[in-house]
C-alpha cells in the first residue's frame, strides 16, 4: 500500500478519476431539482463557462468579420443586381399601373354606355403631318367597327370613326380641321359649332360658333355634345370654355388630353 | 505539479478557443478538427505519462466545460489518452511526426467510437476525423517546438 502511493503517476490517475467520475456522477443525476454536489459543480464551472462564452464571442466575433468579408462582398455584389432588377420592376409596375388605371377608365365607361356597345381600341397609330388630326385603332371591321361611329374616351368626346378596315379603323378627332360637332353649353343651354383650328391642335382647343344672337357662355362653362346631326349622341364632354373671342366666337379646351392618348372607347 | 496543471488548463484554453473560433471560421463539411484531442497525443507522446495525465484531464475538463454537458466524461476519456500516448512514448521512440499521425489517428477513432456508440452520427464523425489526421502533424511539430522532447529511448 505504501509503495501504490509513492507512485504519484497512479496516485494521480486514481485522484483525478475518482473526481471525474464524480463529477459525471452528479452532473448525470435525474433529480429535478439539483442535489448540491451537481449544484456545486456547476456553480463552480460558471464562471469559467461565463468566460469561456465571453471569450469564444469576442474572438469569434474577430474572426468571423475578416472570414465574411469576402461573403459580404459576393452578397453586395448579389444585392446590387436585386436592387437593379427591383427597380426595373418597380417601373415596369408604374407602367402597368397606368395602364391598369386607363382600362379601367375605360371600362367604368363602357359600363356607362352598356346601350352603345362599345368596344375598346388602342391606338396604334398617328397622322404623320401636322395639319390633320388623325390617328388608327386596333380594332376594325372584324371586331364589329362600323364608319361613322363616336369615339370616345373617360375623358370625353375624341372624334368619329373616318374609315373601317379589316382589322384596323382611322379616327378622325375634334381637333380636326374637317370635324364639326353640334355642341350646348351646359349652363346656359346655348346651342353652337366647334371645328378645329390646325394652329390650335398642339394645344388641344378647338373654335366655338355660337348659333344664334346673345351668347350668354363664359370662361369656365362645360360644352357637351346636343346630339343634333345624327353622328354623335347627346350629352358627351367637349371641354370648357377657355376664352371669349369677339362676337359669336370661344376658344373650348378640350377634356381629353390628345397628347397622351392610348386607349380608346368605340361607341 | 500544480504549476504544470494550470499550465495545461491555459495551454488547453488557448487551443480550445482556436478550435472554437477561428477553426469554425474554416470548418470542413460542417465540422471543426479535435485540437485539444492532439494537444493531448502530442504532450503525452513528447513528454510521458504525468504530462499526458495533466494535458489529457486539462483538455477535456475544458471540453466538458466547454460543452456545456456531462462534466468529467471527457476529461476521463482524454487523461486515460494522455496516458497510454505517454506510456506509449515510454516503450518505444515517438518523435516522429508520422507515428504522432497514427496514434492522433487511433485515439480519435476511439473517442469517436465512444461518441458514436452515445448519439454522433457518422455524417459528423467521418469530416471530424479527416480534419483531425489534416491537422494533428502541425499541432504535435508546434507542441514539440514549444515543450520540448522528454522521453527517447
Amino acid at each position: 500500500m505504501k509503495k501504490f502511493f509513492e507512485n504519484k503517476v497512479v496516485v494521480l490517475v486514481v485522484t483525478l478519476t475518482i473526481l471525474f467520475m464524480l463529477f459525471l456522477a452528479l452532473s448525470t443525476s435525474p433529480a429535478a431539482r439539483a442535489n448540491w454536489g451537481k449544484d456545486g459543480i456547476n456553480m463552480l464551472m460558471q464562471p469559467f463557462e461565463i468566460c469561456w462564452t465571453a471569450t469564444c464571442n469576442y474572438v469569434g466575433g474577430i474572426f468571423a468579420h475578416f472570414g465574411n468579408v469576402e461573403e459580404a462582398n459576393a452578397e453586395i455584389v448579389i444585392l446590387k443586381d436585386r436592387i437593379t432588377e427591383l427597380e426595373e420592376q418597380a417601373r415596369e409596375s408604374e407602367d402597368y399601373k397606368a395602364e391598369n388605371e386607363r382600362l379601367r377608365s375605360l371600362l367604368d365607361l363602357d359600363q356607362r354606355n352598356k346601350g352603345a356597345n362599345g368596344i375598346a381600341a388602342e391606338i396604334i397609330a398617328r397622322s404623320v403631318d401636322n395639319w390633320s388630326s388623325e390617328f388608327t385603332v386596333s380594332k376594325g371591321e372584324l371586331h364589329g367597327i362600323k364608319l361613322k361611329q363616336t369615339v370616345i374616351t373617360s375623358a370625353g368626346l375624341v372624334g368619329y370613326i373616318s374609315e373601317v378596315g379589316t382589322t384596323w379603323a382611322k379616327v378622325k378627332t375634334i381637333l380636326d380641321e374637317g370635324v364639326s360637332v353640334g355642341v350646348v353649353i351646359v349652363r346656359t343651354q346655348d346651342m353652337a359649332l366647334t371645328s378645329g383650328v390646325a394652329d390650335w391642335q398642339t394645344n388641344a382647343r378647338i373654335r366655338l360658333t355660337y348659333i344664334g344672337n346673345n351668347p350668354g357662355g363664359v370662361t369656365g362653362d362645360a360644352v357637351q355634345t346636343s346630339g343634333l346631326g345624327g353622328l354623335y349622341p347627346k350629352g358627351l364632354v367637349v371641354g370648357t370654355i377657355d376664352e371669349m373671342l369677339d362676337g359669336n366666337i370661344a376658344v373650348v379646351k378640350c377634356a381629353v388630353d390628345f397628347a397622351r392618348l392610348s386607349e380608346v372607347l368605340i361607341i | 505539479m500544480i504549476k504544470k496543471i494550470f499550465l495545461y488548463f491555459l495551454i488547453a484554453i488557448l487551443i480550445a478557443v482556436v478550435q472554437t473560433t477561428i477553426f469554425h471560421t474554416f470548418a470542413f463539411l460542417g465540422t471543426v478538427p479535435n485540437l485539444l484531442l492532439t494537444l493531448t497525443v502530442s504532450v503525452g507522446l513528447l513528454r510521458g505519462i504525468p504530462e499526458g495525465i495533466m494535458a489529457g484531464a486539462m483538455a477535456g475538463l475544458l471540453a466538458d466545460i466547454a460543452g456545456g454537458g456531462l462534466v468529467g466524461f471527457n476529461a476521463l476519456l482524454f487523461m486515460y489518452i494522455g496516458l497510454i500516448c505517454g506510456w506509449l512514448s515510454k516503450s518505444f521512440v515517438w518523435g516522429s511526426p508520422k507515428i504522432a499521425l497514427v496514434v492522433s489517428l487511433a485515439a480519435e477513432t476511439v473517442y469517436l467510437g465512444i461518441k458514436i456508440a452515445m448519439s454522433t452520427s457518422w455524417q459528423i464523425a467521418l469530416p471530424e476525423l479527416a480534419y483531425t489526421a489534416v491537422v494533428c502533424i502541425p499541432m504535435f511539430v508546434l507542441t514539440r517546438k514549444c515543450t520540448g522532447r522528454r522521453n527517447s529511448k
